[in-house]
Formats: C-alpha cells, sequence, structure tokens
C-alpha cells in the first residue's frame, strides 16, 4: 500500500515468473516509496518428496548454511527473503526479516525431474561397485 | 577425505568411480530408464558423499533447438561403508557333480559374484589334493575387472 493510500497488487500469476527458487514481481512503473508496506502471501505450499535426515555430527552438519554441500538450490531451507531491484539505479536491496517463515515451494518441478535411486541413498562397500542403479524419468522424450 | 576436509566438493583422489555401461548415461528416445553404478575404492575411508548431477538436453523438432523438458536429479548421497572381509563371494554356475569324459573339455562354466570388484580380483583355479597332469584348467586363472560379474573356465 502506497503512502497515499492506494493498494498496487502484482499478486497474480500472471505477472510473477518463477525460476530456481526466485518469484520475480515486473514494477517497472512503481516508484518505491519510504512508507510503502509489502503483504506477502504464498499459498499451496507443499512438503517435499525426499529430504535429508539432519543427523549432525561433530565435523559435519548438513545445515542449509553449509554453501560447500548445499548450492543452487538449497535456499529453500532457508527463510524468504525480499529483494528489490532499482532499476533506474541498478541496485539490489535485500532485508532480513526475523518474522518471514521457511517453506519449500518446489518451483523445480515445472520440469520433469530425473530420479536416481528414487531418491534414496547409495550405499557402495569400499573396495567394490555397485549393483546396477536406476535413473528413471516418468515421461520419455522425443530425443536423447 | 572425511577425516580431514569433510565439505570438500573434490571427488577424493578419484577413489570414488562411476560406470553407465550400457548408454553411457543418455536417456534415448523413448527410454525411461537407464543404470549406473558407484564404485569405490579399497582405501576409501567410509563417509558421505554428493553426486552432482547435470544434464544436457538435444534438440528437436524442425528448427532443432534444444529446450528444456527435464530437471536435474537432485544430489544423490553416496554412503561409503568401509570394506568388509567376505562381503561378496564368487559362485560357480552349472557343471556341479557333471562328468567330463577323458579327452574331451567340459562346457563352459561360469564363476560369478553380484558386484564388480572396483580393481581387479583374480580367481585362481587348482585341482583339491594337488596337481595332476592329465587335467588342465583353461584358462588358470580368471581376472574380474571392474566391468566383470560373470567368467568363463
Amino acid at each position: 500500500m502506497d503512502k497515499l493510500g492506494v493498494t498496487e497488487d502484482w499478486n497474480t500469476d500472471e505477472s510473477c515468473t518463477a525460476s530456481y527458487n526466485h518469484i520475480m514481481l515486473d514494477a517497472v512503473a512503481y516508484t518505491s516509496e519510504a512508507t510503502d508496506k509489502f503483504t506477502w502471501e504464498i499459498s499451496g505450499v507443499g512438503n517435499p518428496e525426499h529430504a535429508l535426515t539432519r543427523t549432525a555430527m561433530s565435523f559435519w552438519d548438513w545445515d542449509a548454511s553449509d554453501s560447500s554441500l548445499f548450492t543452487l538450490h538449497g535456499a529453500w531451507t532457508e527463510k524468504f527473503a525480499l529483494f528489490t531491484y532499482d532499476l533506474s539505479a541498478k541496485t539490489y536491496t535485500a532485508r532480513s526479516y526475523g518474522n518471514l517463515n521457511a517453506a519449500y515451494v518446489g518451483f523445480d518441478y515445472m520440469y520433469d525431474q530425473i530420479n536416481v535411486n528414487s531418491g534414496n541413498r547409495v550405499t557402495v562397500w569400499a573396495g567394490s561397485y555397485t549393483t546396477d542403479i536406476a535413473i528413471t524419468v516418468s515421461t520419455s522424450s522425443m530425443a536423447s | 577425505m572425511a577425516s580431514s576436509n569433510p565439505r570438500t566438493r573434490k571427488n577424493p583422489d578419484s577413489k570414488i568411480q562411476f560406470k553407465s555401461t550400457v548408454n553411457n548415461y543418455i536417456f534415448y528416445s523413448e527410454v525411461t530408464e537407464i543404470y549406473f553404478r558407484v564404485g569405490a575404492d579399497l582405501n576409501l575411508s567410509k563417509g558421505k558423499y554428493y553426486i552432482d548431477w547435470s544434464i544436457t538436453e538435444v534438440g528437436h523438432g524442425t528448427n532443432n533447438t534444444s529446450d528444456t523438458h527435464y530437471h536435474q536429479p537432485a544430489k544423490t548421497l553416496v554412503e561409503v561403508v568401509a570394506a568388509v572381509t567376505g562381503k561378496y563371494s564368487f559362485t560357480v554356475e552349472g557343471f556341479t557333480g557333471g562328468n567330463t569324459y577323458k579327452g574331451t573339455n567340459s562346457p563352459d562354466i561360469a564363476i560369478s559374484t553380484t558386484n564388480a570388484p572396483f580393481s581387479d580380483v583374480t580367481v585362481n583355479l587348482a585341482l583339491l589334493g594337488g596337481t595332476n597332469e592329465n587335467v588342465v584348467f583353461e584358462p588358470a586363472s580368471l581376472s574380474f575387472g571392474s566391468d566383470n560379474t560373470t567368467k568363463y573356465f
């Protein structure tokens, strides 16, 4: 809601694009004002199909902040963050909001997911190979 | 690797290997399932490792432009377990109690195992109760490599 009391609403699928773990609201014509408030509502949040059990060890944790283990698609384990991009100044502004929740939004499922070993871990004994492990897709492609 | 720097993204001294022998990780048209195997060196310390996947889609259609239809697999957790003596065994298939007549050869006799070794394992053949110049094994030893689960003599 801007300072004149007018609600500016981009809250529709048509004006949002989602890629990786970002939602973009195109607001080129909008001029941000200091007193503006953003209300942000995300519906239809589901559970991920697979997850890692967090069994922290003294030398190894699977925390979401472990950027060497969790890179591109690890952000969903963190809390939502709001970024604004100023088109004229070409600057990003971000702020952490302590009251924003974490949730899995599953944007990447817009494509057919390729599954390895049904999403389960692979166990291999040192000195040997495993037996055949399946990589599966639910729909076959027209080309390789 | 696991003890000194558990968070490295490098394959520890190439001690983890991957093989996709039949289709080499390629989903050809109208295929929904392919296979690969993971191997671990005998000296690899136990630990948990991740496989990073990436995919390349080949274009199709009239203009042959590539398009995205699939998402790459999520990271696969590989749990390496320390070597266990006698984890896998070799099995002799067929010919149990069969006869080989003098002056002839037996049919090919298979020796198989479920899981191929990471590096070569040699099975030596010898006659129980000492050698006999009139009984010969051909070949006298079978070497199982990382692609072999069945060999014949």
